[in-house]
């Protein structure tokens, strides 16, 4: 009797244990990110219309979220700092007084560097999907970067431009209110100089400048084998639409900034003559299995192409998603133990390879203009580092 | 105030030139606060526009050190977008903009100079300041627009000015003037209609002012001789009485005239008296017929009489006893006349009947001044060859303010029904003699007549003085007892001394007598009267027929008489009026 008593308050013991686990088993983790951008106004810089395509890339990444961690809620808030540049000391302010354990955002170099040292002092880990300027990997714990750095990027540039073209005189056009142009060209400058290369002139301008009349009234098309332009899109194809229209037909180089360049270039007057190598993260024409996937979703969700700000967004929130699901608890000092621990992932934007406190190594693609659009001229290997 | 219609629309003209620089000045002026206003607006919001998004750029030069190197050139950017005069990076007031205090919000503030806005902004987080970014930029307006401005300004202001002036000329036309006019067209009105409480209206324009000041002028030149035509009228009515007086008084005149010399048994004074004042109702009987000028009736008698020499002191004697006779009820009033040795011999040359009538009217005036009883003086003398006569009362007295007025025509006092014309006809008359008179008075003491008049060369039939020599014998022939005491008075100091001898005779024929008994009769002088009682010769008769001419004298009362002077300058016998018979100066021959 007493044998049977027992065996019944085993049996029920163990059904209770059981309904709590299955309980526990079915329970969602919940985690809100912030994400912060300009959602609300047209840049004069670059296309990023109202942040939509680094949104998109990330609601799609938590599209696929879902489905990988059923249990894994991510909710997003969104931290806008619209067109002003001083607004992201407030943003990044707000998102560190807020409940938010991670930002996703500042996808601009002169967002994230000012958004940085907050986070940083704050304690509130942040990620930049597309910033890279070298220095945004320098700031220690809380800051990580998606994305290669521009030295990276210069550096390859350098080579594929002394090498690959034989081209030895550059003159570089930056912009001077703009960080990621002065580090890009910085970069270029020094490792172009450092094979051999040589940088005649180096003209400054400003991003949203229109008339450069007076800044390249003393410019020579003769004196430069290429143009090195390392700024975003817009006001590198203002200036150069506006050298092609003084006689410069030879080559111009840019960095990833360079974006939509295509959509100003290839205008009927230009298209013919345009010699344009840029690089880039990511090329609808790259026929990897998960840039084939994520085309293929996007546009179906979205109804649009996507950019290289979706899909850096989107791997960006994806490596950060599979991070969270390898948590036991969120805390923001456990996200950023998270981050830093991270070693490889691979995206659409294929191989990346993480160290701490720097930039994420990464696939590297350089294209070159064609009469209508830019097409893919090699791929680079974030592990063979150079060309 | 009053002014011409000329000063008001000059000063209305000038008024007008005057408003229109004004206007044109404050219109610029005011233009140009309103376009320095709202170009510092436009530009303070043109600077401030931009200014969130600059202050954004220069904030990350200091946050970002990529983009440090891109401040020189955001500067001049921003120089060149806005077209700003100068941009710069300072950590204090710039120079020149001392309103543009540091704060930590952007601020706005003219220059100095006033030349220049300048705006201080600061570059800043929420937790530090970096510095601050200085914009200013020139307030230079565009002197076409101001140009054209102030000609439009010009333009609205004399248009504003026309208008005000045809506003005001309007107004001056359809009011102004209209309402003088009624004014006027009133005030002729009541002066027409005689309205005492009419005044002349207070108009505002002098032209308007002087028009009524003429028609006042009229109208009182008018009012005037309508009175004296109405004087003149009353002047004739009264000439017109006074003649019928004249004629209604000359026959119990002409009855009075014959009976009086045959009424015998009156004393020669009597009958004198009686003679004298037929005589001088003759006379004025003969002075209101006469022909006379209505315009200057008290002239007629300075021209219907001739200027002759007369002897006052008879016309004075002779007009003080009618008027003792005429006040003789008056028992408490005396009037003397002081006519004494001083006044023997005293010729003016002036109308009798004028003379005494001023003379009556004179004592007239004293005789109404009395207050009951009192005493007329009547004084004739003589002071340095020229002759005063003064008639003095001490009745009432008149007071200074009346006095000084007195001999002017048509003043009174002190007469119910006065006419204001007797001291004023005096005055006249002694003029009209060559004299001069004048009044004295005081009030309760009495009043004082001084009529002074040039004395002129007795006449030929007049005796200035009686010559006596030694042994001569003197006749007097009066038959008048009182006549011979006062010659026998007169002779009887001489008598001893100068050994004269007097006779006396009291009728023609006693002298006739006596003188056909003298055989050598050469030293003598007869001294006759005229008129003898009951005699049918006179004293001229007798000289006539002795032929005594050389020696003889006519002591007679009727030496006024012309035919009685007539037959004495035929004969060459000279007068010696009766009443003057005790002044007349005697001397004899060693004295001569």
């Amino acid at each position: 009797m007493k044998k049977q008593k027992f065996a019944t308050i085993q049996l029920i013991i163990c059904a209770l244990i059981l309904c709590y686990s299955s309980h526990v088993a079915a329970e969602k983790r919940k985690i809100t990110i912030g994400i912060a951008s300009n959602f609300s106004e047209v840049a004069p810089n670059s296309y990023n219309p109202m942040g939509n395509p680094f949104k998109n890339g990330m609601l799609l990444a938590l599209d696929q979220l879902s489905k990988l961690y059923p249990n894994l809620e991510i909710g997003l808030k969104e931290f806008d700092y619209g067109n002003n540049d001083a607004n992201v000391l407030n943003v990044a302010n707000a998102a560190v007084a807020s409940a938010v354990l991670l930002v996703i955002g500042y996808e601009y170099s002169t967002h994230a560097l000012l958004a940085a040292p907050i986070h940083h002092a704050e304690g509130l880990p942040m990620l930049t999907p597309s910033a890279s300027a070298d220095r945004i990997g320098n700031f220690g714990k809380y800051v990580h970067m998606g994305s290669f750095n521009n030295s990276f990027q210069a550096e390859t540039l350098a080579h594929f431009a002394f090498h690959d073209k034989n081209l030895k005189r550059a003159a570089i056009v930056m912009a001077n209110d703009c960080a990621y142009c002065q580090d890009l060209s910085q970069s270029f400058r020094k490792e172009f100089t450092k094979i051999g290369g040589s940088i005649i002139d180096i003209y400054a301008v400003l991003q949203d400048q229109t008339d450069f009349s007076e800044t390249f009234k003393n410019f020579d098309a003769k004196n430069y084998d290429m143009v090195f332009v390392p700024n975003q899109e817009f006001t590198s194809g203002r200036i150069i639409k506006h050298l092609y229209d003084r006689g410069f037909t030879k080559i111009f180089m840019g960095g990833d900034g360079w974006r939509q360049l295509g959509g100003m270039m290839f205008e009927p007057q230009y298209q013919a003559h345009f010699q344009g190598y840029m690089t880039a993260h990511w090329h609808p024409d790259l026929q990897t299995e998960a840039s084939l996937s994520f085309k293929r979703d996007y546009e179906q969700r979205f109804h649009s192409e996507p950019t290289d700000s979706a899909v850096l967004s989107y791997d960006s929130m994806l490596f950060v998603g599979n991070m969270l699901s390898n948590l036991d608890h969120f805390s923001r000092e456990s996200i950023e133990e998270g981050l830093s621990n991270m070693k490889t992932y691979s995206g659409v934007i294929g191989k990346l390879i993480f160290s701490r406190n720097n930039a994420p190594q990464k696939t590297m693609l350089i294209l070159k203009s064609q009469p209508k659009n830019f097409i893919i001229d090699r791929i680079v290997d974030p592990e063979i580092s150079k060309l | 105030m009053s002014c011409t219609l000329k000063s008001k629309i000059n000063r209305l003209i000038f008024g007008t030139l005057l408003s229109i620089g004004f206007l044109s000045v404050a219109a610029i002026y005011s233009y140009s606060q309103f376009r320095f206003r709202s170009l510092y607006e436009k530009e303070k919001e043109h600077l401030f526009s931009a200014l969130e998004n600059q202050t954004g750029s220069v904030l990350m030069t200091y946050l970002i050190p990529e983009q440090q190197s891109g401040l020189d050139l955001l500067l001049v950017k921003f120089s060149k977008d806005e077209g700003l005069e100068k941009v710069e990076i300072v950590d204090q007031s710039p120079a020149g903009f001392a309103d543009c205090k540091p704060q930590m919000f952007p601020t706005h503030c003219l220059s100095s100079d006033r030349k220049s806005l300048g705006v201080l902004a600061p570059i800043k987080t929420d937790l530090k300041l970096y510095a601050y970014l200085f914009k200013r930029v020139k307030l230079d307006d565009s002197s076409q627009t101001t140009a054209a401005f102030m000609m439009l300004s010009v333009i609205v202001a004399l248009f504003l000015a026309f208008l005000f002036l045809f506003f005001r000329i309007a107004q001056m036309t359809s009011v102004v003037i209209p309402a003088s006019l009624e004014h006027i067209l009133r005030w002729l009105d009541g002066v027409l209609s005689e309205d005492p409480k009419i005044k002349i209206p207070d108009l505002k324009y002098i032209e308007f002012s002087r028009l009524v000041t003429k028609m006042k002028e009229i109208v009182d030149r008018h009012k005037a001789q309508r009175q004296e035509n109405i004087r003149l009228q009353n002047e004739k009515y009264q000439f017109q009485i006074a003649q019928q007086v004249a004629h209604d008084i000359r026959s119990p005149l002409a009855a009075l005239t014959m009976v009086a010399p045959e009424i015998k048994s009156l004393p020669e004074d009597t009958r004198l008296l009686l003679l004298r004042a037929i005589q001088r109702i003759q006379d004025i009987a003969n002075d209101l017929s006469g022909e006379k000028t209505l315009s200057t009736p008290l002239q007629v008698g300075i021209h219907q009489e001739p200027l002759n020499a007369h002897l006052l002191s008879t016309l004075i004697d002779s007009l003080v006893s009618e008027k003792r006779l005429q006040y003789r009820s008056r028992i408490n009033v005396t009037i003397d006349a002081n006519l004494g040795k001083d006044s023997y011999g005293l010729f003016a040359k002036i109308q009798p009947v004028e003379f005494k009538r001023v003379l009556s009217n004179l004592i007239n005036n004293a005789i109404e001044s009395l207050d009951g009883d009192g005493k007329i003086i009547v004084d004739l003398l003589s002071v340095d060859k020229k002759i005063v006569l003064k008639i003095s009362d001490n009745g009432k007295g008149i007071p200074d303010h009346i006095l000084s007025k007195l001999m002017q025509r048509g003043e009174t006092h002190g007469k119910n029904h006065g006419s204001g014309l007797g001291l004023y006809h005096m005055n006249t008359n002694v003029q009209a003699w060559g004299g001069a008179a004048s009044l004295q008075s005081e009030v309760g003491v009495g009043t004082t007549v001084t009529i002074i008049l040039p004395s002129t060369q007795p006449p030929s039939w007049f005796v200035p003085n009686i010559n006596i020599v030694q042994g001569m014998m003197i006749a007097v022939l009066d038959d008048d007892n009182s006549v011979h005491q006062v010659w026998k008075g007169r002779f009887e100091s001489l008598e001893q001394g100068k050994n004269i001898t007097v006779y006396h005779f009291s009728s023609p024929d006693e002298f006739q007598l006596w003188h056909q008994k003298q055989y050598e009769l050469s030293n003598f002088l007869c001294l006759f009267d005229y008129e003898f009682c009951g005699a049918t010769k006179n004293g001229l008769d007798i000289i006539c027929d002795l032929k005594i001419q050389k020696h003889a004298l006519l002591v007679t009362s009727h030496f006024e008489e012309n035919d009685v002077r007539n037959r004495c300058a035929e004969l060459g016998v000279r007068l010696i009026p009766k009443n003057l018979a005790g002044f007349v100066p005697i001397y004899s021959a060693e004295m001569i």
